[in-house]
């Protein structure tokens, strides 16, 4: 037995060993892949060592990569970041001339399908104080600008010429509560007069209670004044009230125009007859 | 005499940089009007006729770069220099925190006559409320400004005198 040990001990338990190892294989050949057996702790013990490692070996690395490595790099930081800049302002440029663009071909178009003789002036500044709705536009009496004329865009009605210098006007709003315009109400012809309430609104006056007047209607010049065209939208109703001791309905307008966006407007010189 | 001149055309910036509407649009979230500031800046550190011319002036420009009738803000501007002769005498208004409440109190009785007079003549211009409102956020925001703009103006006064001492 001891001569037997001695001699096949050894191969006998490679044997074991390789019978065992196949039979492990086989029993895993058949179950879909998982950590079995002591293979999770095996597996744990082994990731934190192969962390430590990896953070051993790393730190030279990182210090290399990070630190003698990018030498340069703050020089390349700021050209790259000059760069960027660069582009940004291009960038910026390039998307207020599509606007600008975009904006210039909408007016084109509006004057071209506009029979008026019209004047195309660029704003130029708001109203000083906070009680009136007013801006200022870049034409004036030399561009044969008159006190009263009508100041349109492509959205609709904007105002009218308040004052008039040679090469500058200002223009009072229609939402200002000095203006007033006759209009119409585009559905049913009801006839009324437009004015300025502030807050970004008009209020259509002297429409009578008995008219059929609802919201989301629009609300059109009537040409009446002799100023605007007729037809030139001046806005939508949002908001009706009836009052039972009134004669008159409350209706509220809300402008097409964006004021505060609006860079560059018509001024009405002469109506097509 | 160059003072009155500086103060002059500092009023003129002012509207202009108030009236400009990329200003408006980029670095005011609500309009300021720096004339009632320069008003109490003038009422204080200048002689009363002077005074009286400047903030005629400034009355004038505002009238210029709006859209209401004109001589409106003359009338208010010139109503606001009495209203400050007045309490000028009454209270030590050196005092640069007692500068915070009369601008405030100045934008309230702006709009307050605003609304009187635009009452007087009927026309429809919102509510006492809303115009309460909107002048007490203009005149905290034109005073955070101010805060600013008065030592700027005296930077350029003193700037203005040694220029002429030499």
């Amino acid at each position: 037995m001891s001569i037997f040990s001695r001699k096949y001990g050894f191969p006998f338990f490679v044997l074991l060993v390789l019978l065992a190892v196949f039979l492990y294989f086989f029993y895993n050949l058949k179950r879909p892949p998982a950590f079995r057996f002591i293979e999770p702790g095996a597996f744990s013990v082994v990731s934190y060592f192969q962390k430590t490692i990896n953070t051993v070996f790393s730190f030279p690395v990182h210090v290399w990569e990070r630190y003698v490595f990018l030498i340069d790099t703050e020089k390349k930081n700021q050209i790259l970041n000059q760069e960027i800049k660069t582009l940004r302002q291009e960038n910026v440029l390039l998307q207020e001339s599509a606007l600008a663009n975009q904006r210039l071909r909408k007016l084109l178009e509006f004057k071209k399908n506009n029979p008026h003789k019209l004047a195309v002036a660029e704003v130029v500044g708001v109203d000083a104080s906070l009680y009136f709705e007013s801006f200022f536009i870049n034409k004036g009496r030399s561009e044969g600008i008159k006190k009263g004329m009508a100041v349109l865009c492509p959205d609709g009605a904007v105002g009218r010429i308040l004052k008039e210098a040679d090469s500058f006007s200002v223009v009072l709003l229609l939402i200002d509560p000095g203006f007033a315009l006759d209009a119409l109400v585009q559905r049913t012809r009801t006839q009324g007069v437009v004015e300025g309430i502030g807050g970004g609104f008009c209020q259509m006056k002297y429409v009578l209670g008995s008219e059929d007047v609802r919201l989301g209607d629009w609300v059109i010049a009537s040409g009446l004044e002799g100023f605007f065209p007729k037809g030139t939208i001046v806005g939508k109703i949002v908001s009706l009230k009836k009052d039972k001791l009134s004669a008159f309905q409350e209706v509220i307008i809300q402008p097409m125009v964006n004021f505060k966006k609006t860079e560059e407007v018509f001024v009405v010189l002469n109506l097509a007859s | 005499m160059w003072e009155f001149i500086f103060l002059a055309i500092f009023g003129l910036f002012c509207i202009v940089i108030q009236t400009n509407p990329i200003a408006n649009c980029y670095l005011f979230p609500i309009k300021p009007d720096f004339t009632i500031p320069l008003t109490l800046y003038i009422c204080l550190f200048q002689k009363p006729a002077q005074g009286c011319f400047l903030v005629m002036w400034l009355g004038f420009l505002m009238d210029l770069f709006s859209g209401g009738i004109m001589g409106i803000f003359l009338f208010l501007r010139l109503i606001l220099f009495c209203f400050i002769q007045i309490i000028k005498k009454l209270f030590f208004l050196e005092n640069k925190l007692l500068w915070v409440g009369v601008v405030l109190l100045l934008f309230l009785l702006d709009s307050l006559l605003i609304h009187l007079l635009f009452g007087l003549m009927g026309k429809n211009w919102g509510t006492l409320e809303i115009v309460l409102k909107t002048s007490m956020a203009q005149g905290f925001f034109t005073f955070l400004l101010s805060l600013l703009f008065f030592p700027l103006v005296n930077k350029f006064k003193k700037f203005i005198k040694e220029r002429q001492t030499k």
